[in-house]
């Protein structure tokens, strides 16, 4: 049997090598399908834990559902996600809960896999019966499980940053959109740096390629030029030719919307190559504390970051909880950045318009969501808009020597420039 | 012309990536017949290996022995433990791996957390070839990944280690009842090839993030070598890794990066299309 004929050979390799691409495809795969973990944080024992004087809760609780990428490529972004989830139920009841009832917070992983996602979010509305669905998860997984929420009516707030254009009857979007995240800032990083040559590299795939439709349009406006464009496949490992072509390009500026592991690999080599932030300044729009901190702060120095928070924003909600955050849960290894601090906002949001509304009803809440403003979250003041995005103010951080980030400029209230007519 | 320079060492270095990642696939396939797609996760073990080593403080070039000895007895315990009941049954072997790459990741995220490792680059800077400035370390790689590929192979096709896993092969009963042990040579066998996937995991480490997912983006490429190369010869290895290096930073530097996984995919599936009409035998 040693003696197999090579085409059999050759067939059960290339079924292998098919498998292997699925792998790599869908990471982890369906044997977390059920790994949908719950956590289980009673209002009871969070209120008593934290000793807060808080209000008589009674009733059924309502359940948030949060839908997150814990493991697989986007799985780093998970830990902070789950830690301020706990911090977000004790504030919401500490605050009086939803209508007098407790809140309870479920959590549900999509293994950064569509498939994955459906199946969770299918848990979560069918067996967990959630009364409102928060995500922060890639854009394939957005559209997997969309109609699930349509066909539920239960409310939907992607949380997470995105290309935009999303328009549905139970969604509300509360991430950062490229004019918001690359409209105010592309032009300032040009004054910045006296830069006017473009570089956009970014991932293939929707959020990268639309995000660069737009910049090119932004980057014209303001006298720019796009003077190279290129996606690679997710999961690429070796970058030494397009950081050649970057090099050849003779661009001055570098829009990088590369994801996870490969944002990494990308920056040590193009490091090596010796086209670092001092060759050519990055301006970039996913790389949060988490991904910065893996790449090591020789790479970073000096890279401005554009996103709607960073720990280092100085509201009095935000400092009470980073300090509560340092407290419970490890800030150096798993900080809170742009994904998890929206979906603390969101949840704020939502408890706030149910209160409104005096209902967790869909149709109500709903209606409360539209236009409401609020205070009380870690980026400030924010208002949803008619397009359900939301209004909320741009930083720029500029990575520093030790790896650290400094919020080097705000565009405070930056409107999304969406249009959604239902 | 010193853009074609660069891109020819572009070419080189991950020639030299790509054969030494393939290595291990090529030989416990070639040889065995056991598809392993576990192998990504043993060169993700040898990128941890590195981050350990350096993370001791203790000098990055020490991994590679490091690594190999880790993944040898890594590899050696698999056979022994999982691939010995299965050699029969080639799908078995595939679902086994699969579970056991699972495993593995999982055991990873466990121990080092989901957050990626930084390796730092062991010798920085760039160096003058030819007139070309290239990052010292990977003409390293390149270096110190050939002689390791070419050692290997001589092992298995001149060594006298290399004729008793070749007698296995072309015949196992007959190697067999000539005295030849050939559950020892089949643990030897596998215990190399994921001894190669740890150092090819450490010579990656400092180019890329070190995480549990390492392993998934570089399986495919050590899938597309052993296609395209064939493993009726090890060799098979060094010249699939030829031309996928060579079609890959082609397509890369006239078209883009997307259609350079396109051009290498179609490759695959042509020599897949050619070896169908052939049926010839297994041999070193």
């Amino acid at each position: 049997m040693y003696k197999g004929s090579y085409s059999t050979r050759m067939r059960i390799l290339a079924a292998a090598s098919a498998m292997g691409f699925m792998m790599a495809a869908c990471s982890s795969g369906s044997s977390e399908a059920e790994n949908t973990e719950e956590t289980d944080p009673t209002t009871e024992s969070s209120t008593e834990t934290e000793g807060t004087q808080s209000p008589e809760l009674s009733g059924d609780s309502v359940k948030i559902g949060i839908l997150f990428s814990n493991s697989g490529p986007a799985g780093v972004f998970g830990p902070p996600t789950a830690n301020i989830s706990e911090l977000l139920v004790e504030d919401i009841n500490g605050a009086g809960g939803i209508n007098g009832r407790p809140v309870e917070v479920v959590l549900a992983d999509d293994a950064s896999d569509p498939e994955v996602g459906r199946q969770a979010m299918e848990q979560l509305l069918d067996s967990d019966q959630v009364d409102v669905v928060i995500g922060t998860h890639s854009s394939a997984t957005r559209e997997a499980v969309k109609p699930l929420a349509e066909a539920a009516n239960i409310p939907y707030i992607y949380a997470a940053l995105y290309e935009g254009g999303e328009c549905s009857s139970v969604m509300f979007n509360t991430g950062e959109v490229p004019s918001q995240q690359l409209k105010p800032t592309i032009p300032w990083v040009m004054e910045q740096t006296g830069g006017k040559k473009w570089f956009l590299l970014g991932n293939d795939y929707a959020w990268p390629q639309k995000s660069f439709e737009l910049a090119r349009e932004y980057i014209e406006e303001s006298g720019g030029e796009v003077v190279g464009e290129q996606y690679v496949p997710l999961g690429t490992e070796d970058f030494s030719s397009i950081v050649q072509e970057i090099s050849d390009s003779e661009a001055d500026l570098l829009l990088p919307a590369l994801v996870g592991g490969d944002a990494i690999a990308f920056e040590t080599q193009a490091v090596d190559f010796g086209i670092g932030q001092d060759e050519i300044a990055r301006l970039a729009n996913i790389y949060e504390e988490n991904v910065l901190a893996a790449m090591g702060p020789e790479v970073t120095d000096g890279m401005y970051v554009s996103l709607g928070y960073f720990k280092e924003l100085n509201n009095e909600v935000n400092q009470d909880i980073v300090e509560r955050y340092s407290g419970q849960f490890d800030m150096s290894t798993a900080p809170i950045a742009t994904f998890s601090s929206h979906i603390y906002d969101a949840a704020t949001l939502y408890a706030d318009a149910a209160n409104a509304a005096e209902t967790t009803e869909t149709e109500a809440v709903l209606e409360a969501m539209q236009g409401r403003e609020i205070k009380q979250t870690l980026n400030g003041d924010v208002a949803i808009t008619e397009s359900r995005h939301l209004t909320q103010s741009i930083h720029v951080a500029q990575v520093q020597e030790d790896g650290s980030q400094e919020i080097v400029e705000t565009f405070p209230a930056v409107v999304p420039e969406e249009t959604c007519e239902l | 012309m010193e853009a074609l320079g660069i891109e020819l060492l572009n070419g080189l270095g991950l020639f030299a990536t790509l054969g030494i990642v393939a290595l291990g696939l090529g030989i416990v396939f070639g040889l065995m017949g056991v598809i392993n797609l576990a192998h990504g996760e043993f060169v993700m073990i040898g990128a941890y290996v590195a981050y350990l080593v350096q993370d001791g403080g203790l000098n990055y070039w020490l991994a590679i022995p490091a690594a190999a000895v880790v993944l040898f007895f890594v590899g050696s315990a698999v056979e022994m433990v999982l691939i010995r009941r299965i050699y029969q049954k080639p799908e078995l072997t595939i679902l086994a791996t699969f579970g056991l790459s699972i495993v593995l990741r999982q055991l990873a995220e466990i121990l080092f957390s989901k957050n990626s490792r930084k390796v730092s680059n062991p010798i920085p800077g760039a160096t003058d070839v030819f007139g070309i400035t290239f990052p010292t370390y990977r003409l390293v790689l390149i270096v110190v990944a050939t002689l390791i590929v070419v050692a290997v192979l001589l092992l298995f096709t001149k060594s006298r280690f290399g004729l008793t896993v070749r007698a296995i092969v072309a015949n196992r009963g007959l190697a067999e009842s000539s005295g030849i042990r050939t559950s020892v040579a089949n643990i030897l066998a596998f215990g190399i090839g994921a001894a190669a996937a740890g150092v090819a995991g450490v010579l990656v480490a400092p180019l890329v993030s070190v995480d549990s997912q390492i392993g998934l983006s570089y399986l495919p490429g050590a899938f597309l070598v052993v296609i395209v190369g064939g493993f009726t010869r090890l060799w098979g290895v060094v010249i699939g890794a030829a031309i996928v290096a060579a079609v890959q930073t082609g397509v890369t530097h006239y078209v883009d990066a997307v259609w350079a996984q396109i051009a290498a995919l179609v490759l695959a599936v042509v020599m897949l299309q050619l070896s169908r009409s052939g049926s010839r035998e297994v041999t070193i």
